[in-house]
């Protein structure tokens, strides 16, 4: 699977009726059209007027306010009146209170977590980054659930049986390293079956996660060095810098999604574009 | 400055040969790495571990050791204070790590350097080059220190600069990186690099410029990287970040980085333990221009 797979993919299974709160600023404006003309969705926009935009075909509903707009579409979700919820703003603290909120019920059982996905410079290979927005210092608790929330997306992805790299700055468990406990928590977990068919090894270092050679120089014999789908990082410091990294000087073909919820929601980080965008709405409407 | 490391190898070419200590050379990328430095003279070595094995990679890798001294040494903790004992003392230039856990030496350093300079703290710089960008940028911390609070990172900054300067960087651009975003706020990193910055504007010595950004979007945003704003020395807020970081670079950007601890002015060249062959041949000519500049 690739990004053109997903926009493929994403046409057979269009259009489907999006409803867009924050889309006044105009920034993700252009993505929201294009896939409209590509046949992914039909957008509802929510908002204050209809200025800039030139597309009669677009439908409009007034509603001013920003929370009344959002509380109205997200129910429009969850009545069947619309099939996904986008806000093309980047995530505010406003709407992650709101969607992390209980009572508004879009959140599972867990926690909300971002995914970041791009393109292997090395081989295409979609490789998938967790959590990269949203959680700041996950406890093992949280990490179960932030893997949990990846498993279900690389499903969408045809990937059944994913390779989870639990990452930490060693392959060896360190108890003054929290992350290395974790990860072996994790790893163990997974040998007892905890996660179904998923695979979760660690800790591991990057260069060992990456390389099955470089693993088995070190000892470690598993499937999952050199195949991985999911990295998990220890924490956000780590996780963001990696994809700002990523963005910024590889300029890697990226998407991003948030994950934990019921309905397909579109929410974008300070790390998308106007083609990253495109790709998140795309992801939105295999789901 | 140094802006690739080929400007390294053709440096390293023209220099006197620096007299390094390799600790647990059991290995043949390692062995073999340790020959081709002695052809292009860019180490006099001096060989640590269990003779019997040294002796036997030495044979399966062709280097004659006639004339290459040799330190028969068990244990491992022992070879490694051995070693840094050697750096200590003048004997050697340089340490380069073997095919042995980077733990070792890095307690050995943070023994010695305690003793020589009880104000330093040792740290890794890892010296990394991508495409898409013409200079080499350091990234500290990634080996030695776990969660460093401020007055670990200015005395991290005081060491790392203090290298970068003796190899051509004038007034090092630094970001102190932290993930503080909108729906996060609070992050100490976000804090201690704040204050960081407030304290080097007071002070026009200070030997580094800080960033006012703390991450890459917030410099660059979604906008081409300009290449005079990039920094040219990141401080990590922690040793998980650090060292994915760092191991990201060759792995997920194709791109090369090269590591050295440094502590109280010694010199360690710690590549992973899965570095091959051409990866610790550059490894020994950067430590041989960072002895010589030292």
């Amino acid at each position: 699977m690739d990004f053109d797979k997903i926009v493929e993919l994403a046409r057979q299974k269009g259009p489907k009726r999006l409803v867009v709160t924050g889309w006044e600023g105009g920034k993700f404006f252009e993505p929201i059209l294009e896939a409209k003309h590509m046949g992914l969705v039909s957008p509802v926009l929510l908002g204050e007027g209809n200025f800039g935009i030139r597309d009669n075909e677009v439908e409009h509903i007034h509603e001013p306010d920003l929370g009344k707009a959002r509380a109205r579409a997200i129910n429009m979700v969850k009545e069947g009146e619309a099939e996904i919820f986008m806000e093309a703003e980047t995530l505010s603290r406003s709407l992650f209170e709101l969607l992390d909120e209980k009572k508004i019920g879009v959140k599972k059982k867990g926690i909300l977590s971002h995914i970041f996905l791009f393109e292997s410079l090395k081989d295409r290979r979609m490789t998938i980054l967790t959590d990269t927005y949203i959680n700041d210092y996950p406890n093992i608790k949280d990490k179960v659930e932030i893997v949990e929330n990846a498993i279900e997306v690389v499903g969408i992805l045809g990937i059944d049986t994913p390779k989870i790299a639990a990452l930490a700055a060693l392959e060896l468990v360190n108890p003054a390293l929290i992350s290395t406990l974790d990860a072996a928590a994790l790893s163990k977990m997974s040998e007892r079956g905890q996660f179904g068919p998923a695979i979760v090894e660690g800790p591991l270092a990057m260069d060992n996660a990456e390389s099955a050679l470089a693993a088995r120089h070190k000892g470690i014999n598993s499937p999952v060095p050199g195949d991985v789908d999911i990295y998990l990082f220890p924490d956000i410091e780590s996780a963001y810098i990696t994809a700002q990294f990523l963005f910024v000087l590889g300029n890697v073909k990226h998407a991003g999604i948030l994950v934990g919820v019921n309905i397909p929601i579109v929410t974008l980080t300070p790390l998308d574009t106007k083609g990253s965008c495109l790709f998140n709405i795309a992801l939105a409407v295999i789901q | 400055m140094i802006r690739s490391f080929q400007d390294i190898l053709s440096k390293a070419e023209s220099l006197p040969s620096q007299r390094a200590a390799i600790l647990f050379p059991h290995d043949q990328a390692v062995m073999r790495a340790v020959k081709e430095g002695l052809r292009r003279n860019y180490i006099d070595p001096v060989l640590v571990g269990l003779k019997p094995s040294i002796q036997a990679v030495a044979r399966e890798v062709k280097l004659d050791l006639k004339g290459i001294e040799v330190i028969h040494i068990e244990d491992k903790q022992k070879g490694a204070d051995f070693c840094m004992d050697q750096a200590t003392k003048g004997k050697v230039g340089l340490v380069i790590k073997g095919n042995i856990l980077t733990t070792y030496l890095y307690r050995s350093l943070i023994k010695a350097t305690k003793i020589l300079n009880p104000d330093h703290v040792p740290c890794t710089l890892v010296f990394s080059q991508v495409s898409g960008i013409n200079k080499i940028f350091v990234i500290t911390d990634p080996g030695v220190n776990i969660r460093p609070d401020l007055e670990t990172k200015l005395k991290m900054l005081t060491n790392a600069v203090s290298i970068m300067k003796k190899l051509g960087y004038v007034k090092p651009r630094v970001m102190l990186l932290s993930c503080k975003r909108e729906i996060s706020t609070e992050l100490v990193s976000s804090k201690e690099g704040k204050r960081i910055r407030d304290m080097s504007l007071k002070d026009e010595n200070y030997e580094y410029l800080i960033d006012e950004n703390q991450n890459l979007i917030q410099a660059f945003g979604n906008q081409p990287v300009r290449e005079d704003e990039f920094p040219d020395l990141f401080l990590v807020p922690n040793i998980d970040a650090g060292n994915i970081l760092v191991k990201s670079v060759d792995q997920l950007f194709l791109g090369l980085r090269q590591a050295v601890t440094v502590g109280a002015g010694i010199i360690i060249l710690t590549p992973s333990r899965s570095d091959g062959y051409e990866e610790r041949i550059l490894n020994m000519a950067f430590g041989a221009v960072l002895a010589y500049s030292a």
